[in-house]
């Protein structure tokens, strides 16, 4: 099905480390320089007019590349190719203007707002920066922007100390949409939210997806929500991609042990349906000091000799559906 | 979660007793001699060490001035001395203070090494030395001062900088593609001001207390310009005869400071609650 | 399953709250943060608070070993542990009872537990008072950290807090608080910090002591998750009132209240077969300003005139299954987040 659709990000080969700073005493003793693996040859595209999902733990680095790919952090090695244009070694001068196109909406609502910059403020100052419209259309620009995102008009002259959570978060997405991006991050953007209030950001998200075409990469934990929200997932562990396919695919026929575990560890809500032990024991190793072969494979119930010391590659086992495994080799 | 938070219009008592004080200082500065007759420069050889009287409110020193008149007069030049002493640093230190916590790296290693430097060398040697190069007068108090005075605002800002840069709503400003400078000028800096702010209107009180220190200790302002720490000196040698030319400047000293420092404490309630 | 009523039913109540009240004062305004609160957790039940953001779950946890903010007044109700009101015990009294009867665990271990005492100095601290050995104490808190599955305890005994990792410091968390056997445990929020691999098992690990112990527990937590996995009875708060009280199968597959069925329509889930997501309207009422009559009232899809002036009381709509709302019968066969069949719970 995605073979025609017009890819708007395609990733080749990201890799994103940062470096542990050093103590002296490792400087003296000549210990080599550690980094965090936090993105690790990451190859991915994003079709144009998608929800894709990017899941996994703390840690794994899926807020690290969300940042890589649109060059809040500049990246160690590979291709970001953004709308046909390579993105990966533009100048910060030259990146500006394009900047407009990726958009970003952030987990914490309480810390994405600038607390000394009222609401309409800040609208105006993008639909004048980015010059989205002549200066005299701005105030009905931000009249719509705040309609669409169901804040009522007197948002405007209003501090964000003045809003709840949920109120914060329709900002947040009112400042990146305000804009008109092709690309939409929204990094956690419904994990600090109570759950009545996280239903209404994610129809709201999901309607504005439909209303403006919009490719969204969703970044989440919670597969709960990832499953209500996205028409394909990506699941990353330490760095990688370990399997990449439709929503469906990814839930109803995991392939990857570590997508299975994951399932079946977020907690089932059936009372009737107690597990006496938990999907998986231990703790994912650490992003620095990575073991050769599979990622997983410390932890991996189905681990075998060459787990330890091969590295899968990513595989297309069905069409659309791939995955890093040796079971599938 | 309250929907929407009160506006609380809470009339903030330190702060406006501070007002109060600082504006009577202000008010002898501006019209001195609408409080007093008497010249604050006029020897009068009548009336030399005068307790205080219905003539001489604040009575006279050893060469018959009045000391009343002094101390108003004093006021000019002590709020000139506490005001320009901080406001040079301010904008310096707060400057010095962004440049370092937003760039980070090497700007930020120099900057905080040649504060390191500052830091290291003892304020009343470095002020009798430029006093050496400039004589002594307002203009080495004021050098001196400067050169001094900037680190502190520096080091705060610079810690305010490095909590903000990492905010969310910083890393939004620069995915909307927005220049440095715009960064620093409308999410930084409005954010990390207030901590300076407060810092600097309990600084004058410092300001005015080194100012007075060092005029009475001669390196500051000269004879016979009336000066709350000159005055102060120049009575140190008739403390037991003539106590009155010691404890009023003194008084005008403390409360003109406590007025500042009032300010400087209502001025941070007022903002803290602002912020969030 | 150890779900059914059967098996608490007969059992004694170790705990009681019969109409507790709980007032904040700050800046001249009166909070009602918990409103004529009354349950009772028996011997080896795990009880559940679940609410949103300031629904008063954690202060009504808190009260119960008297651990209120200090702009906190109690002007009614009653909290009887075993029988003894903790709320007329003298501070000699109440230090007997915290940690020793009733243990403690927080969401975030970094900051409940202290950064500059071992984990062993901090286990001995439970022991104080029992008479116990050094050799007794040490091979105690090792049988606690082994319990908990922290791998070699003896070493990790005399680590800091700060050397664990995020699963394991809740563990040690959970260690340290049962080393004292406490006979009820306030668990709030324990794995909320936690990602799903990690909470999976702390909750497995939790309900796997519990039993063990014979411990109660109360769980205070947001996610209708966790409580599917852990409790045997629930309470869902909503704006310092219980709102609905039920077993958990019960709530979950037959709820009567609009808020409860709201949370639940607003869920997302992989098991609901509807994936449409219905939110519920407006925002949580300030504590300071609640609305007359019922506090879910401005946001219930069906209120009525009666709702806006007369605030409901608590009804036994099914034996064991309390409702505060007016026109409960409404969501009779509603549907909830799982179903059962008739005749199944039995």
């Amino acid at each position: 099905m995605s073979e025609e659709r017009k890819k708007l990000v395609e990733i080749k080969h990201l890799v994103k480390y940062f470096p542990i700073p050093r103590k002296i005493t490792d400087v003296v003793s000549h210990k080599s320089q550690k980094s965090v693996k936090a993105v690790d040859d990451v190859t991915l595209d994003i079709y144009e007019d998608e929800i894709l999902a990017l899941v996994g733990e703390s840690g794994c680095g899926k807020s690290s590349f969300a940042r890589t790919i649109i060059r809040l952090y500049d990246p160690d090695s590979g291709q970001i190719i953004m709308n046909g244009q390579d993105i990966t070694k533009l100048s910060k001068r030259d990146l500006r203007p394009i900047k407009k196109n990726s958009q970003m909406v952030f987990q914490d609502p309480y810390s994405s707002l600038n607390p000394r910059m009222m609401v309409g403020d800040m609208l105006r100052e993008e639909f004048l920066y980015h010059n989205i419209c002549p200066p005299e259309e701005v105030e009905s620009k931000i009249t719509d922007i705040l309609d669409k995102v169901g804040l009522s008009q007197d948002a405007k002259d209003r501090f964000p100390s003045e809003f709840s959570g949920g109120q914060r978060q329709r900002i947040g997405i009112a400042r990146a949409l305000a804009v008109n991006p092709r690309l939409l991050i929204a990094d956690e953007p419904v994990s600090a939210l109570d759950i009545s209030i996280q239903a209404q950001i994610l129809n709201l998200l999901k309607d504005l997806q439909k209303e403006y075409s919009l490719t969204i990469l969703f970044i989440s934990h919670n597969l709960n929500v990832v499953y209500y929200i996205a028409d394909r997932v990506a699941v990353m562990y330490l760095g990688k991609i370990v399997e990449l396919g439709t929503t469906r695919d990814i839930y109803q026929n995991p392939l990857h042990p570590y997508t299975d575990i994951l399932i079946k560890s977020s907690p089932n809500l059936d009372p009737r349906k107690r597990e006496e032990a938990p999907a998986i024991n231990g703790n994912p190793p650490s992003p620095i000091d990575i073991p050769p072969g599979c990622r997983f494979a410390k932890r991996c119930p189905f681990a075998t000799d060459i787990c330890h010391s091969k590295l899968p590659e990513l595989k297309e086992i069905t069409p659309g559906h791939t995955c890093a495994c040796h079971r599938y080799d | 979660m309250a929907d929407k938070i009160k506006k609380k219009k809470k009339i903030n008592i330190s702060l406006l007793i501070g007002i109060i004080i600082v504006s009577a200082a202000i008010i002898l500065a501006v019209c001195p001699s609408f409080f007093t007759t008497f010249d604050p420069e006029a020897i009068d050889s009548q009336s030399m060490l005068a307790p205080p009287s219905a003539l001489h409110l604040f009575g006279t020193d050893n060469y018959g001035r009045d000391i009343f008149a002094r101390v108003i007069y004093s006021a000019r030049i002590d709020l000139f001395i506490g005001v320009g002493a901080m406001i040079v640093p301010f904008f310096i230190g707060t400057a010095v203070g962004i440049i370092s916590g937003y760039y980070g790296g090497k700007i930020d290693a120099l900057l905080m090494r040649i504060l390191d430097i500052f830091m290291a060398f003892p304020y009343m040697v470095l002020a009798i030395a430029i006093v050496a190069i400039t004589g002594a007068g307002i203009k080495a108090l004021f050098i001196s001062m400067w050169l001094v005075g900037w680190k502190e605002y520096t080091r705060l800002v610079r810690s305010e900088v490095l909590v903000v840069k990492n905010s969310e709503y910083v890393e939004a400003a620069k995915v909307l593609g927005y220049s440095d400078l715009r960064v620093i000028m409308r999410s930084i800096i409005p954010n990390v001001l207030s901590s300076a702010i407060v810092y600097g209107a309990s600084d004058i009180v410092m300001c005015m207390m080194s100012g007075a220190a060092m005029s009475y200790l001669g390196l500051g302002v000269q004879a016979p310009t009336p000066e709350w720490g000159a005055i102060i000196s120049g009575g140190k040698a008739f403390l037991s005869v003539a106590w009155w030319i010691t404890v009023f400047p003194g008084i005008f000293l403390v409360i003109t400071g406590l007025g500042f420092s009032l300010i400087g404490d209502g001025l941070s309630d007022m903002l803290r609650q602002k912020g969030r | 399953m150890d779900l059914s009523k059967e098996t608490v039913k007969d059992s004694v109540n170790l705990l009681e709250v019969n109409n507790l009240n709980i007032r904040f004062y700050s800046n001249g305004r009166e909070m009602k943060a918990v409103n004529g609160v009354s349950f009772d957790i028996k011997k080896g039940e795990t009880f559940g608070f679940v609410g949103e953001s300031g629904c008063g779950k954690s202060t009504t946890s808190r009260a119960i070993i008297r651990l209120l903010a200090e702009n906190a007044r109690v002007p009614d109700g009653e909290i009887l542990y075993n029988g003894t009101d903790i709320l007329k015990l003298s501070q000699e009294k109440l230090r007997k009872i915290r940690g020793k009867e009733i243990g403690m665990i927080f969401q975030e271990p970094m900051t409940a537990l202290n950064p500059v005492l071992t984990i062993k100095k901090q286990m001995y601290e439970q022991f104080l008072g029992t008479g116990m050995t050094a050799k007794e104490k040490e091979e105690k808190a090792v049988e606690m950290l082994r319990l908990v599955g922290i791998p070699s305890p003896e070493k990790r005994l005399k680590e800091y807090i700060h050397q664990f990792s995020g699963g394991m410091r809740q563990r040690a968390m959970i260690a340290i608080t049962l080393a004292a056997n406490p006979k009820l445990l306030i668990a709030d929020e324990p794995t909320t910090a936690l990602d799903v691999t990690i909470q999976d098992q702390i909750i497995k690990l939790i309900n796997k002591i519990k039993k063990q112990m014979g411990m109660s527990v109360l769980l205070i937590t947001h996610d209708l998750g966790v409580v599917s996995q852990m409790c045997d009875r629930v309470a869902v708060m909503y704006a310092g009132y219980f709102v609905e009280t039920a077993d958990t199968l019960t709530l979950f597959s037959k709820p009567r209240h609009p808020y409860t069925k709201g949370l639940i329509d607003a869920l997302p889930s992989t098991e609901k077969k509807n994936s449409s997501l219905m939110p519920i309207k407006g925002t949580t009422p300030s504590l300071s300003e609640l609305p007359d009559g019922c506090p879910f009232g401005p946001r219930c899809p069906y209120c009525q005139e009666k709702c806006t002036l007369e605030l409901p009381e608590m009804a036994e709509v099914e034996p064991g299954h309390m409702v505060r709302c007016h026109f409960s019968d409404k969501l009779i066969g509603a549907s909830g987040l799982i179903s059962i069949e008739d005749g199944e719970k039995q």
